[in-house]
């Protein structure tokens, strides 16, 4: 073991050394500078591999050779190790990122480098107190140095400012310790610590406490007094600043958690205050930030108030310590990991406006390195920010911190919008506002005025008018990006390398961290396939969409025969829809880097989420879905905005999740403490060291709720042993709360009435093949979630507000978002959007079903998932196939299609007879059973209202098949051609299916009811291919060969017995007294059912959409208005420090 | 030594009251500067008890009863040390000041608010 000491030792002789080089050196002090770095790293590296794998005692060093207090020492054990290695290598890493920088400034800078590094290496090493204060000094002095060598105006301006601040707090620091040398007349902190444990509190210590403590404070940047701190991560050169938002804030937090104990009970709470607060500010004022090194500032404050506040609430509530450091270990190094290397990528764009990060369109790795990080930083998984998130939420909830979740929450919340809308600028460049039609357009960058408000029938801009079929092909199409790059900041090997290494690494600390919650997991296919994908990209298009396909049915093969009931139905329909549907994306010519390897991440996580028996793996399956869908839908030419609001909205409704579980957790673990069954539950979370030897301690905390839900009378053999959600009925007194924080997350999916604001953009303006995937198959993740909820919150005793049936309040929303969805459909222009309403109306119905919690009611909504899947991705198919011949998705610009492309009419037909609910097709069963179910639940009005709404659906189902195909074709589209075949053939497959289903319902019905019936008693039988409900039946085979006879003898008779029809061309036709120029005249297509829309007018107002533009703007102008207190002069930030102080002083009276 | 202690705290609340009142950066420079000093003289009064002699071992002090003839001599070794920290970072700070100087030609802190919000 090489001796720590030659940390400091190496650092500071380099740092002498250095200087002797003259420039002309320059190459070998090159070498030194490097290789003294990564000597230091192999030092750490060394000691953290003893101390995680031989022994973990902690190394004392003594200087001098005396024993404290006598001499100064330094403690190198596991802790300090686990910080000092990834400081070292981001000093490393960073020192060969800014070496052409200092090269710039001169060797002397790479002496100021190296006494950073010694600085931050002491400030954790060292157990002495004054120690502390003089490596504080080192690091903030080779800082103030480094950032001023840079003679930039804002560099220098930031500088002096920290400078100043710096002095103050040091000030205070070194008033702190010499007040508390005289107290416990020692400098030696665990001496000093077991001194003043016992003492009386006189005024005079707490105040020297105090006075420690608020320099941390200051140093640590909690609101108000971090002006200065914004201002250095802003103007600073990007490698320097990597090292001191990144290493300097970690080992400044470390010196904090060496105090911790210092600071006693009182100042606990005062920390954990203030850094939720900060974390929150932060977050909101980022949404208002503009400028990307600062914005990152905005992040990293934020982060470091959240990890602050949990350090303090860890300690005040006891918290185990195992936990405590898996905790603040994955959200530390995953913010430590994702920051440091997007200032080394904000310095290699070297773009100060996020709005200039357009730069990187056409890039594709640099987009996939920022998006990585972006989503690390975002805590999104597999990334260990995820796994430290939700162990931090389920711990605050068992210690009832509910309060305290909430902000965190919402602070996190925040920060996904900003980090995703700036993800969308970089990666789709610019979309202007009337460009997109999104629905939600303040969030996304124009901000003040309303939403110009398109009532549905009003004005769409004519996007499709230039846009030939050519650049509808591929949006990724790299060929068109490449030759408008505008080139980035000359950057070499030595500057790309380290953002990667460290990306890489957030990859595998994620998965190093999963296996401490869950023991070695499975749940990570998904991702090693989408790698696996990403890795053919060489290969040509065609052949990677086989090989995806060819993954989706290996998988299915795995998952499918060992499974039964409702994961099998779910795994079924995600599988087969996903495998059918990506055969469409099988047309495509151009490249698509990314796009299968999405495609198979977000199948596979759906199914894991079928699939999965763990709560936490049900919120990692559902956050990759949504993820991945995310990047899907960012993929579309137009989809920045729909791309941003649908990952917001899908957040809020994760966290609002993610809360309810961790309600449903804290009452599950109380629950099961006192049933003595505490090991089991609550270890299923938690990270006890036998939690991660075993790493089945989750299966037996499942198998112990599943055997409590058997006691409570929820036996159901189906889905044996228990299902994800199943923790959930253990919720107890929370059992509302519970219930609506989870509906709200499913609500949010299912695009629900209020709640859908996101759906119409993401279903339209993703790419044309990928639209089928995320409305079929995606929107049906949210009924999983319904019924998994409801199968075990709902059944038996579902919860109440009151008298209010919350059940009951879900089928009202479901019923309302089927009507208003559809009425919205009627008055689409766009193909996409009309199906995209229809899409979620349709869902409506699906959620309507499942909240009736009856056996008819649940078979219906299985059915029709099945169903709208089927139609709904034929019709979106069918479309993608119409908008890639004709280059626009306005219906009005089509029209008389049906000669010219009569497979894709004939799929559109089909569509929407199945849509329609019309006999013989199979949807009429999907209607047959909703009603009677209805009926037999006794909710009379709902089904009234249902019964509407698929009135309504006739309207836009006829515009369908009436604008784009019927009518005269406009010269335009004269020579158009056929839908490719290979989207051609996955519509036939689907069609055959309805058909088949149609022809023969009972096959699947039967089965639908045999897995529904083992948890709710069958209202449903059978006679021969009649089903047979208490109220009616159906025979769907018999409806079948009717209409089948009747439209034979129809057609047989129009064959034969009509006189022999004349064809006519389309202008022949004559008027009274003129005759039409052209086919827009006879063919009436654009704003079609405008009379309806003047009756509907009241009800047509989009008062969702304002209702979520005020509040997007509200947020908006109040992060406008706090962030000025930031005035930039330094005096201003200098007087905060005096006012906030004095003011914490007397909140927290000094610590006692 | 008392008034030591005040007399340094008084310093320090000058040292803050300029750093807070003065627009010109050169005098926040000399209230930090000031501040300083008022510090490095609490943190020696803190050391010293009345009726000893300085901490340097020679023929008036001898080794064996040292102990109890000296002051504490701690505080003084810090203070060294804070000199030294404090002379380095003034100096830094006034030779940002020069460079600063430079590019706008003002002294007033008030001028140099690029970054904000």
């Amino acid at each position: 073991m090489i001796q720590p000491i030659y940390i400091i030792v190496i650092a500071l002789g380099g740092a002498f050394l250095l200087p002797l080089f003259g420039e002309s050196a320059r190459r070998t002090a090159n070498v030194l500078f490097l290789a003294a770095l990564a000597f230091i790293a192999l030092i750490s590296g060394e000691w953290l591999y003893r101390f995680l794998f031989i022994d973990d005692t902690p190394h004392q060093i003594f200087t001098a050779g005396l024993k404290p207090p006598l001499s100064i020492n330094l403690l190198m054990g596991k802790e300090e190790a686990l910080f000092l290695f990834p400081i070292h290598i981001l000093a490393l890493l960073g020192g060969l990122y800014a070496l052409s920088h200092l090269d710039e400034m001169g060797i002397k800078s790479k002496a100021l480098f190296l006494t950073l590094v010694l600085g931050l290496s002491g400030l954790i090493m060292t157990r002495d107190i004054f120690n502390l204060f003089i490596f504080l000094e080192i690091t903030s002095i080779s800082s103030y140095a480094l950032i001023g060598m840079d003679t930039r105006l804002k560099s220098l301006s930031a500088g002096f400012k920290y400078a100043v601040i710096g002095s103050i707090s040091s000030t205070f620091l070194l008033l702190g310790i010499i007040f508390l040398y005289s107290a416990s007349s020692t400098l030696n902190l665990d001496v000093m610590i077991s001194a003043l444990s016992g003492a009386a509190r006189t005024p005079l210590l707490s105040v020297a406490i105090f006075l420690v403590f608020f320099t941390f404070f200051i140093e640590m940047k909690q609101f108000p007094v971090n002006g200065w701190a914004l201002d250095v991560y802003e103007g600073t050169n990007p490698g320097v600043t990597a090292m001191i938002a990144a290493g300097s804030t970690g080992a400044l937090f470390f010196a904090v958690y060496k105090l911790l104990p210092l600071f006693g009970s009182g100042l606990m709470m005062t920390l954990a205050v203030s850094g939720i607060t900060t974390f929150v500010v932060s977050n909101l004022i980022g949404l208002k930030q503009r400028a990307a090194t600062r914005l990152l500032g905005y992040s990293s404050i934020a982060q470091m108030g959240l990890l602050l506040a949990i350090l303090a609430i860890g300690n005040m509530t006891r918290m185990d310590r195992q936990t405590l450091y898996f905790i603040i270990g994955a959200l530390f190094f995953n913010h430590f990991i994702a920051k440091g290397a997007l200032y080394w990528l904000a310095g290699i764009v070297g773009r100060d406006s996020i709005d200039e990060w357009k730069v990187l369109k056409g890039r594709t790795w640099h987009k996939i390195l920022f998006g990585l990080l972006l989503l690390s930083l975002a805590g999104f998984p597999p990334f260990p920010g995820f796994w430290g998130k939700w162990s931090l939420v389920m711990n605050l909830a068992d210690a009832k911190m509910f309060v305290w979740i909430a902000f965190i929450l919402l602070g996190s919340l925040l920060e996904v919008v900003y980090l995703m809308r700036w993800f969308g600028i970089a990666v789709k460049g610019d979309v202007t506002a009337d460009e997109s039609t999104s629905e939600w357009k303040e969030i996304s960058g124009s901000y003040g005025g309303y939403l110009d408000e398109d009532g549905p029938a009003g004005g769409y801009s004519d996007e499709g008018a230039g846009g030939g079929q050519a650049d509808r092909g591929d949006a990724a199409g790299a060929a068109g990006a490449t030759a408008e790059r505008s080139p980035l900041r000359e950057s070499s090997a030595a500057m790309e390398i380290p953002p990667w290494v460290f990306a890489l690494a957030s990859i595998g600390l994620g998965y190093i961290f999963s296996t401490k919650l869950t023991g070695p997991m499975p749940a990570f296919l998904p991702l090693v396939a989408a790698a696996v994908l990403f890795a053919l990209d060489w290969l040509p298009v065609k052949a990677k969409g086989l090989v995806a396909l060819a993954m989706i049915a290996w998988y299915a093969y795995r998952v499918i025969p060992g499974s039964e009931g409702l994961p099998l139905f779910f795994n079924a329909l995600f599988l087969g829809g996903g495998f059918v549907l990506l055969m469409g994306m099988l047309f495509r010519t151009a490249r698509s880097t990314g796009l299968f390897p999405l495609t198979v991440l977000m199948i596979g996580s759906m199914s894991l989420l079928a699939t999965t028996q763990s709560m936490l793996i049900f919120f990692f399956a559902w956050e990759l879905m949504t993820v991945s869908s995310y990047l899907l839908i960012i993929r579309g030419r137009l989809s920045r905005n729909a791309a941003l609001v649908y990952i917001v909205f899908s957040q809020a409704g994760a966290f609002s999740m993610l809360a309810g579980f961790a309600a449903a957790h804290s009452a599950a673990s109380l629950a099961a403490g006192v049933s003595g069954a505490a090991g089991a539950v609550s270890g299923g979370a938690g990270v006890s060291g036998a939690a991660t030897a075993s790493g089945i301690s989750g299966a037996a905390g499942i198998s112990a709720a599943g055997a409590a839900a058997g006691a409570a009378g929820l036996s159901n053999p189906s889905v044996s042993p228990a299902w994800a959600l199943s923790e959930l009925s253990h919720a107890g007194i929370y059992s509302s709360i519970v219930f609506i924080l989870v509906s709200i997350g499913f609500l949010i999916k299912t695009a629900s009435f209020g709640l859908h604001i996101w759906a119409p953009g993401a279903y339209a303006e993703s790419e044309d093949d990928v639209s089928p995937l995320i409305s079929a198959v995606l929107s049906k993740a949210g009924i999983l979630g319904f019924l998994a909820l409801f199968l075990y919150m709902g059944l038996n005793n579902p919860p109440h507000i009151g008298s209010l049936s919350l059940s009951a309040v879900i089928g009202w929303i479901g019923v309302l978002t089927a009507l208003f969805a559809t009425i919205f459909a009627v008055f689409q222009e766009d193909a996409k959007k009309l199906l995209a309403y229809s899409s979620v109306g349709q869902v409506g119905y699906i959620v309507l079903a499942a909240a009736m919690m009856s056996h008819l009611g649940w078979v219906a909504a299985l059915w029709h998932s099945v169903l709208h899947l089927l139609f709904k991705g034929l019709l979106f198919l069918a479309i993608a196939g119409v908008v890639y011949r004709t280059g626009t998705r306005n219906m009005y610009r089509m029209g008389g299609l049906i000669k010219r492309m009569p497979f894709s009419f004939v799929s559109v037909l089909i569509g929407i007879i199945a849509l329609a609910g019309v006999p013989p097709l199979a949807g009429f069963g999907s209607k047959w059973l909703i009603y009677e179910a209805l009926i037999e639940k006794g909710w009379y009005l709902q089904a009234a209202v249902a019964f509407f709404a698929s009135t309504i659906a006739f309207l836009y189902c006829y515009r369908l098949i009436h604008s784009i195909f019927l009518g005269m074709p406009k010269p335009r589209y004269k020579n158009i051609k056929e839908a490719p075949a290979w989207l051609l053939i996955p519509q036939y497959i689907l069609v055959l299916t309805i058909f088949g289903l149609s022809a023969f319902p009972l096959t699947l019905l039967k089965r639908l009811s045999a897995i529904v019936s083992p948890i709710i008693p069958a209202t449903l039988n059978w006679h021969g291919f009649t089903a047979v409900s208490s109220l009616g039946y159906w025979n769907g085979t018999a409806v079948m060969i009717v209409v089948m006879a009747i439209f034979i003898i129809m057609l047989l008779y129009l064959l034969l017995f009509t006189a022999k029809p004349q064809k006519v061309k389309p202008f022949n036709i004559v008027y009274a007294a003129e005759r039409p120029e052209s086919p827009e005249t006879t063919h009436y297509a654009y704003n079609f059912f405008t009379p309806y829309g003047r009756a509907m007018g009241p009800i047509l107002k989009p008062l969702a959409k304002r209702f979520w533009s005020a509040v997007s703007e509200w947020s908006h102008s109040i992060a406008a208005s706090v962030r000025h207190i930031y005035t930039g002069d330094g005096q201003t930030y200098a007087l905060y420090i005096f006012i906030v102080g004095v003011l914490i002083y007397f909140i927290s009276a000094g610590g006692r | 030594m008392v008034s030591v202690l005040i007399l340094g705290f008084i310093l320090i609340v000058i040292g803050f009251w300029g750093i807070l009142v003065k627009k010109n950066m050169i005098k926040i420079v000399l209230g930090i500067a000031i501040s300083e000093t008022g510090l490095q003289l609490s943190m020696i009064s803190i050391g010293y008890i009345y009726h000893r002699t300085a901490p340097i071992l020679n023929d008036a002090v001898p080794r064996s009863s040292a102990v109890k003839m000296v002051v504490d001599p701690v505080p003084q070794a810090l203070v060294l040390t804070a000199i030294v920290i404090g002379v380095a970072v003034n100096a830094l700070l006034l030779s940002y000041v020069i460079s600063l100087y430079k590019h706008k030609k003002s002294l007033n802190i008030s001028d140099y608010k690029e970054l904000k919000w």
